[in-house]
């Protein structure tokens, strides 16, 4: 009965929710498609348990596909366990790349940060300056591990994951255009101050040569008072 | 008044010209400071060739390390030093002396230059590269008669010479000698012949002469190897025979010269290493050194005879090494009498040593010290007196009585010991052979620097002078990855300092680990019986306050060293990463220990990340240093609020240099948590290739490149930051809730080359950081870490201002003020190790390569220590003063009160 509720082979389409990190990113001359095979361990010994496959249907532009399958009653059970007693959960990324080459990759996190997060995870997927993938690291961004409570059974049916695919920056150069840019502004701007202020030198520092006057003359206005009362 | 109208005018270049007065000018130092925490040692590097010149008072050397020097062979200092280019251009080939007094040298890669220097001064006589193409693996050098010999052997066939003129260079000869029996590994050359033998053969050609007649001479025995007679009246080779049962043999054999006789020795049962031989009698002595038992003997034997000549031979102790030195050059001045002679030898330790033929040691230099690879800087251990104040407050278990008890044994040691230095009682009970000063100062200025070489010895080295504290060869060892621990410092109480060095062994290639005192260099070595792949400190002490080693094998196998620490490491194994990088797969890998047990310590697999080497292949990963400290955890900006800082002590930065068809080189710098194996963030400079020197702490990289497209070196920084909330601000954890920092860059313009780069070190970390820089011209720049801000902004508004940020220049400065080795110009910088001092504000600083220099920084001024011309005495003198005249004239003026009251 239950096996007809949840068959192993229906998959379900979950979520394409592809971020792209935004910003002076690496643009590539070549396109391509990268299949990656999802597997996970429900234990710390023992074989990997299919999760899903993830297609990245332009390494350009990030667009992705994801379908991973409904997690089963038991699986359910053992991530639980994994979770209760702090162990790992590892998963297992099976990529093959246009070229037909097969990278495996491992990743993981702590079970109880993605019990705790309601399989809510976040897959990112790296990629270098070819367009290669060079890691696919997993991280719950929720889970705290400290004793949060775990959502009920019937929420823990399917992975919410997010998938981000990152694609390498550009490194910066030494900005010299704007520098020379900025120096000619500012001797643009001097030549064109020192035109218009062919003033006298009063005219320039009135404001300070007025101040002072008037300092002088109080200061000997104040002298004849002062020296007859030295005096006395 | 009139200068601040004069700043309003005044360019933002001058403002920035007037900050960096302000910033640099604690760099400097006065002329008078020159010396006084600084010091500079000069070395050639290991001895490839040498001779002593025609006078006697200086020999001519030729290095590993591509110099060419002359040293003064009364003192052994250098008299002059020529550095020749990096390899393969300045890869000395040769070196002889030319008929004049200058030595001539053959340097170089496929294109060799031929140079000469004058013995005298070092300097450049004459310089031409060899015309026309050859392969150097074959060829065997020779000078005879201003002419130079190219002597290339093919093996088996014949041997083709080159002859050039040795003034202008142009070739005057080519021929060729038909020599079915030739092998370059077989033949050497001594004056003009080339000999060769094969079997129980010697063959011999005149090279010199165009038609020369080969000439063949049977011996008796099989010969396994050759070398040729340097010395004497006629060309000759050293012959080694076959080990016959136990017993192996040794020849010299003189070939003759114009219608002589061949002379045959009599056969010896050491190797003989030099031949002497006396123009009037005819009679030709040879030299053998035997070193038994630390014991050197200088055995001379006459030729024919096999007779030991008893007053030319001597025995003296022999301590700089464990094997045979080898003899470079007997320097006899005029008169050819042994006893007079000097031996001028080099060991497999890489000393040049002058030895007396009487036994003297005339002097030694450790030239294994141009080749160091790691350093570390070790306090020095609390006199004897601190140390007793230190244990009595040491054992808490002891009782209210017990307590008082050791306090008033403690009192009256410390009162004993003021008596002793009040009535100028000497300390009796000091240990022999061991130096009394060497204890811990009030400054923490005072440390032990410990080098390992390249050649596999140790040293300790005093920081304050230079001078050799201790040294220990390592015997059979594979140096060329190393990796020193600190285990325990001295701070512990009773337990002494260790350190220990992890290499390989030359022969099994297994992993050996020497654990020693830093301060003595006492140690054991420890064959571990399989090979590390990794290697780290436990970040937890055991209960000897020792940090014990976690090791990786290549079979995935964890172990720990002191084993007995197996629990420790188990009660935190739960939290224990590792990673491990394979640089020709491009493979990372990430361990966990969290399933040990606690009688085994087991890795899991945790993360893979993969760097395929068709497109990128690794080249450095730089982790932060685990005793950095990181004081402010953000940066103030101009609105008043706080930028966190990312402080991930799991950050590593790992580079590669990928290849594209487009830009050629790419340069990738990952930015990688080593415990969840995440990218943090990754950058790509097209264009841009090796030589690429990082630095890694707080929240910052900064790493140099040459970019291709410019053909300049460029200087990049990352910084990260958090952002305007701390995530967690009690501990950093990689695995619950990662950030995603935010990410600052900035790329400038330095105008040299860089060779080596390392960030100040203060204790606490409060002091700013200064980069300091060693460039290829020899000098080392102290760049403050503000020139490199990947914050400042090119249009400067005023909050930036506020903040205190320099505006945006692309190309950084390299004021003469910041080179903080002035004049003293180091060559082939290969590292700078800085470590911190007691004093917050200093930083110490070690700049190593082919010379030591050390030295002091200070980033931030010292702030904490007085002026040097601040006069205590003065001080006191005006304060004892006010003091006294306030007193009396209190006292005036109370009589004057009293006066005026009775009026």
């Amino acid at each position: 009965m239950i096996r007809s509720n949840h068959p192993y082979f229906a998959f379900v389409l979950l979520s394409i929710c592809s971020t792209l990190v935004l910003g002076d990113r690496y643009d590539f001359e070549i396109d391509g498609t990268i299949i990656v095979r999802l597997r996970h361990y429900l234990s710390d010994d023992g074989n990997p348990e299919d999760r899903g496959n993830l297609t990245i249907q332009s390494i350009r532009t990030g667009s992705v596909a994801l379908s991973q399958a409904i997690i089963k009653p038991h699986h359910l059970t053992r991530l639980k366990a994994l979770a209760k007693n702090d162990q790992l959960y590892r998963m297992q990324a099976t990529v093959v790349t246009s070229s037909n080459k097969v990278v495996e990759f491992l990743t993981f996190m702590k079970a109880c940060a993605l019990v705790e997060s309601g399989f809510s995870d976040v897959l990112t997927v790296n990629l270098d300056h070819s367009g290669g993938v060079i890691a696919i690291s997993a991280s719950a961004p929720y889970g705290i591990c400290q004793g949060a409570p775990i959502p009920p059974d019937e929420k823990l049916r399917f992975f919410n994951t997010t998938i981000v695919v990152r694609h390498m920056d550009n490194g910066p150069v030494p900005d010299t255009a704007t520098y020379i840019q900025k120096m000619e502004r500012e001797r643009d701007a001097r030549e064109r101050g020192d035109q218009k202020d062919n003033r006298s030198f009063i005219a320039k520092y009135w404001m300070y040569i007025v101040p002072l006057l008037i300092f002088v003359l109080l200061s000997s206005a104040g002298q004849p008072e002062g020296a007859p009362a030295a005096a006395r | 008044m009139m200068t601040k109208g004069r700043i309003m005018f005044v360019l933002p270049l001058q403002v920035f010209f007037i900050f960096l007065g302000i910033i640099t000018g604690s760099n400097c130092i006065y002329e008078d400071q020159v010396g006084k925490f600084d010091w500079h040692q000069s070395y050639i590097g290991a001895l490839k060739f040498a001779y002593g010149d025609a006078s006697g008072k200086r020999g001519i050397v030729a290095t590993e390390s591509n110099v060419v020097a002359a040293l003064n062979l009364k003192t052994g200092n250098i008299l002059w030093r020529q550095i020749l280019e990096k390899e393969p251009l300045g890869k000395i080939l040769y070196l002889s002396p030319s008929s004049g007094s200058e030595a001539v040298v053959v340097s170089g890669g496929s294109k060799p230059l031929v140079r000469a220097f004058d013995t005298i001064n070092g300097a450049l006589g004459f310089e031409w590269p060899l015309p026309g193409e050859l392969n150097l693996d074959k060829v065997i050098w020779a000078i005879s008669t201003d002419k130079l010999y190219a002597v290339s052997v093919n093996n088996g066939v014949d041997f083709v010479v080159n002859q050039f003129s040795l003034r202008s260079g142009s070739q005057t000869g080519k021929w060729q000698h038909n020599a079915p029996w030739a092998h370059k590994s077989k033949c050497v050359i001594s004056r003009d012949l080339v000999i060769c033998y094969s079997g129980k053969e010697i063959h011999s050609v005149r090279f010199s002469q165009k038609d020369a007649k080969a000439f063949t001479l049977e011996l008796h025995q099989q010969i396994v190897n050759i070398r040729s007679v340097k010395s004497g009246e006629k060309p000759g080779v050293f012959l080694d025979f076959a080990e016959n049962g136990s017993e192996q043999s040794h020849q010299v054999v003189l070939l003759p010269e114009q219608g002589q006789s061949i002379v045959k020795c009599k056969l010896m049962p050491y190797s003989a290493h030099w031949v002497l031989s006396d123009p009037n009698h005819e009679a030709v002595s040879v030299v053998q050194l035997i070193l038994k038992n630390k014991v050197l003997e200088v055995v001379t034997t006459d030729c024919m005879s096999g007779k030991k000549i008893e007053e030319s031979s001597s025995a003296f102790p022999f301590t700089i090494s464990a094997s045979l030195p080898q003899l470079e050059d007997v320097i006899c001045g005029s008169r050819n009498d042994l006893s007079l002679c000097r031996l001028l030898v080099h060991t497999e330790e890489e000393s040049i040593a002058l030895l007396h033929s009487s036994g003297k040691q005339l002097w030694v230099r450790e030239e294994s010290l141009a080749s160091i690879s790691v350093v570390e800087m070790m306090d020095l251990p609390v006199s004897d007196k601190d140390a007793a104040i230190e244990k009595e407050f040491d054992n808490k278990e002891a009782g209210l009585l017990g307590m008082f008890g050791r306090r008033l044994v403690s009192q009256t040691l410390q009162f004993q010991q003021l008596l002793q230095t009040v009535f100028g009682i000497s300390d009796p009970i000091q240990p022999a052979g061991q130096r009394t000063d060497l204890v811990r100062d009030d400054f923490g200025l005072h440390k032990m620097i410990v080098v390992a070489t390249k050649a596999g010895k140790l040293f300790g080295l005093d920081n304050l002078n230079g001078e050799i504290v201790w040294q220990k060869m390592l015997t059979n060892v594979d140096t060329s990855s190393m990796q020193l621990f600190v285990q325990r410092t001295t701070r512990h109480g009773p337990y002494p300092a260790q350190c220990s060095l992890l290499l390989k062994d030359k022969v099994s290639n297994e992993s050996v680990l020497y654990t020693f005192d830093p301060i003595t260099g006492v140690g054991l070595k420890k064959n571990l019986g399989y090979r590390v792949l990794q290697a780290m400190l436990l970040s937890v002490m055991d209960e000897e306050s020792l940090r014990p080693i976690l090791l990786l094998d290549s079979e995935e196998k964890v172990y720990i060293e002191p084993q007995t620490a197996i629990s420790l490491a188990d009660s935190f194994a739960a939290s224990t990463y590792m990673y491990v990088a394979n640089t020709d797969t491009g493979i990372m890998n990430g361990y966990t220990l969290a399933q040990s047990t606690g009688e085994r310590l087991v890795a899991s697999k945790v993360w893979d990340v993969v760097f395929n080497p068709e497109t990128q292949t690794l080249v450095n990963i730089v982790g932060k240093s685990p005793q950095e400290r990181v004081h402010s955890q953000g940066r103030v900006l101009g609105d008043r609020s706080v930028l966190y800082k990312y402080v991930n002590p799991n950050l590593i930065a790992v580079v590669t240099q990928g290849t594209d068809p487009l830009h050629k080189y790419v340069l990738n710098v990952y930015l990688l948590d080593a415990v969840s194996g995440a990218v943090i963030f990754s950058i790509s400079h097209k264009r841009a290739r090796e030589p690429i020197h990082l630095v890694h702490t707080e929240n910052w990289v900064v790493y140099t490149y040459f970019s291709e497209k410019w053909r300049r070196t460029e200087i990049t920084a990352i910084e990260l930051y958090e952002g305007k909330t701390q995530s967690n601000s009690g501990a950093f954890s990689s695995l619950l809730s990662p950030v995603n920092p935010l990410v600052e860059r900035q790329s400038y313009i330095l105008p040299a080359m860089v060779q080596s780069m390392t960030p100040t070190v203060t204790e606490k970390g409060i002091t700013s950081r200064h980069l300091l820089v060693g460039l290829a011209s020899g000098a080392v720049l102290e760049l403050p870490w503000m020139f490199v801000d990947p914050r400042r902004p090119v249009t400067v508004t005023p909050e930036m201002r506020e903040e205190g940020v320099i505006p945006y220049m692309p190309e950084l400065p390299i004021p003469t003020e910041s080179i903080i080795n002035y004049n003293k110009s180091l060559p082939q910088i290969n590292g700078i190790h800085a470590a911190p001092s007691g004093l917050e504000s200093t930083s110490l600083v070690l700049v190593y390569g082919l010379d030591l220099f050390y030295t002091r920084v200070a980033p931030s001024k010292t702030f904490d220590v007085l002026k040097e011309d601040f006069d205590p005495f003065l001080i006191s003198m005006v304060l004892v003063g006010l003091g006294l005249a306030s007193y009396t004239t209190k006292r005036l003026a109370s009589r004057k009160a009293l006066k005026q009251a009775w009026k």
